[in-house]
């Protein structure tokens, strides 16, 4: 199976923001059975993020305020290298800028380098207090951000787009006609809130934080669902999975690849064993002899 | 189903072992949490939150059914705001996290070093506490009023010892260079090491010389302490400390490049130990 010119061999991408400092966790990732892995978010200069506690467990999953820790594109890079070094599963490097014209400048670093793709992170919903509204959220600085990274990358890109714009379709319909090459659907939705009834305050030192895990699985499917009617670049399909079962939704409404987070939390990062295995029990047990058949399925009359 | 329960504690007291110095004693307060109670091995550490300064990993210093304390030094804003804790006053934690010390039969040294000894006093107590033959001790600190739990340490064992930098008090010197006199007069099985990562990585070269097997507990940035942020993953395996350690053998050890040497600080970047 391909995605995007380059062989994989499992459906399953460590999603940007977990593990994803060091070479060697994503290349535990892999080992575990990882078909790729993103990196975490890098920007052009380090980033100490925000203050523990950065994530707050509830009943459906996590909210986490991060706030974008990165040591820099320069040393992200460095690890990326380390990476290539030792496999050929393909690397998504994910970046983000605090102005519009940082994502071509960091996508220009990152197309000299052994990264297979480009993530360009336009919807972490942790900074805004620093760095005003996401441009996920606007169509208008979407297309520009897109067309500008397109203009000097020779390398696929995927944009990673926010469930907090309403119109999340149109947005990613329009990143594919600026030339965005696929979607990663769907970053962190919210803020959301935890309180510590206790001490009636917010669990989380930032307060408020990006909602994933198994609470937002059906929005994220939603989302797929209607991305896939309307575009013709591949979809990572990212939102609340942590089972086999979780992730043949995901590749029914028209996931690729399956983007995997908070599950890494909830069974550890040989978890992309676990989902290699259940889904290959769901095969097994089907009509089916591939995973890529499962591929928008439910989209079939 | 939450996997990781936060539980609000009270603060039972609060005392200063040296200067900067400081243990607290929680009590777990039914009312207040989502699990009755716990019970922590020697060399597992707790996350622990001052609401609207921040929260950070500590290694447990004592652990019953009512009871948990742990010891820190004032150090950043976070152990700044626990040094003023009060009796009565309310701290949330999660955990217990990570691995713990393994016990075994044979000739015990158990290395402490500074304010990272709590490990090693917990160590000792459960050592006793489940009848394993009485170990020998190395407590080491800058000066002699760094020595924590001495009294302690010496009703403990018979074979307790103490080194300080300045010679304020015993010997006059590191734990490393008691541990290398000591490991010359007598043989030991096993030995088990909390301290500063430097003097830890030496020990564990001096008793990888007499081939004895080591567990040593390692300290790193963690920001989740539940294996998600990587903040305190050790290259080249990519071992995630605050789930696979802090307590690490030697058979780990060897495969670490990273230990004793390099660290990553709160953006991710590789700095020198």
């Amino acid at each position: 199976m391909k995605f995007l010119g380059k062989e994989i061999a499992s459906p399953f991408v460590l999603a940007s923001g977990i593990l994803g400092i060091s070479a060697s966790s994503m290349l535990r990732a892999v080992r575990d059975g990882a078909g790729m892995v993103t990196t975490k978010s890098l920007s052009l200069t380090p980033r100490a993020g925000h203050d523990s506690p950065i994530i707050a467990e509830f009943d459906g999953g996590l909210t986490n305020s991060v706030g974008l820790t990165n040591p820099g594109i320069y040393e992200g890079l460095e690890e990326v290298e380390k990476y290539k070094r030792e496999t050929d599963a393909p690397i998504i490097v994910s970046i983000f800028g605090r102005h519009i014209d940082d994502f071509a400048e960091l996508a220009k670093l990152v197309n000299q380098s052994s990264a297979d793709f480009i993530e360009l992170n336009l919807s972490c919903p942790n900074v805004e207090d620093e760095f005003s509204r996401p441009f996920a959220l606007d169509i208008h600085k979407v297309g520009k951000i897109v067309a500008s990274v397109s203009r000097v990358t020779t390398i696929p890109f995927l944009t990673k787009l926010s469930p907090n714009a309403p119109n999340i379709i149109d947005i990613a319909k329009h990143a594919e006609e600026k030339g965005s090459h696929g979607a990663t659907l769907i970053n962190t939705l919210g803020h959301g809130m935890v309180i510590d009834i206790y001490t009636a305050k917010p669990v989380l030192k930032n307060h408020f934080g990006g909602i994933s895990g198994p609470a937002i699985k059906p929005l994220a499917v939603k989302i797929v669902h209607d991305a896939y009617k309307r575009l013709n670049t591949p979809i990572i399909g990212t939102g609340g999975v942590t089972t086999g079962n979780d992730a043949i939704e995901m590749l029914m409404v028209g996931a690729t690849t399956v983007g995997v987070g908070t599950a890494v939390y909830y069974r550890g990062v040989d978890v992309f064993k676990a989902l290699d295995n259940e889904l290959n029990a769901f095969i097994q047990q089907s009509e089916f002899t591939h995973w890529s058949e499962l591929i928008g399925r439910v989209h079939r009359d | 189903m939450i996997k990781y329960p936060r539980m609000t504690m009270t603060v039972v007291n609060i005392r200063e072992e040296a200067n900067d110095i400081f243990t607290i004693e929680l009590a777990f307060v039914n009312s207040n949490c989502d699990i009755k109670y716990f019970i922590a091995k020697p060399g597992q550490f707790i996350m622990v939150q001052v609401f609207g300064v921040g929260e950070k990993p500590f290694s447990i210093f004592h652990s019953v059914e009512t009871s948990l304390s742990f010891t820190f030094k004032r150090i950043g804003s976070v152990t700044e705001a626990l040094a003023k804790i009060k009796p009565h006053d309310l701290l949330t934690i999660r955990g217990p996290y990570g691995t713990e010390y393994t016990l075994s039969h044979g000739r015990n040294l158990l290395i402490g070093g500074g304010y990272a000894t709590p490990p090693i006093r917990m160590l000792a107590y459960e050592l006793k506490k489940q009848g394993f033959e009485e170990p020998t001790i190395i407590n080491a600190a800058r000066t002699q009023e760094y020595l924590l739990y001495s009294q302690e340490f010496n009703k403990l064992t018979n074979a307790y010892h103490e080194a300080t930098d300045d010679g304020s008090r015993a010997y006059h010197g590191n734990a490393v260079e008691l541990m290398r006199d000591l490991l010359t007069q007598e043989k030991f099985d096993k030995i088990y090491i909390s301290g500063p990562e430097k003097m830890a990585y030496f020990a564990f070269l001096e008793a990888e010389k007499y081939g004895i097997p080591c567990e040593i507990s390692l300290e790193r940035y963690m920001k989740c302490g539940v294996g998600i942020c990587g903040s305190c993953v050790l290259d080249p395996t990519g071992l995630i400390l605050c789930q696979e350690g802090p307590v690490l053998s030697s058979e780990t050890l060897r495969n670490i490049e990273d230990f004793g040497k390099l660290l990553r600080n709160k953006t991710g970047s590789i700095e020198k130990i």
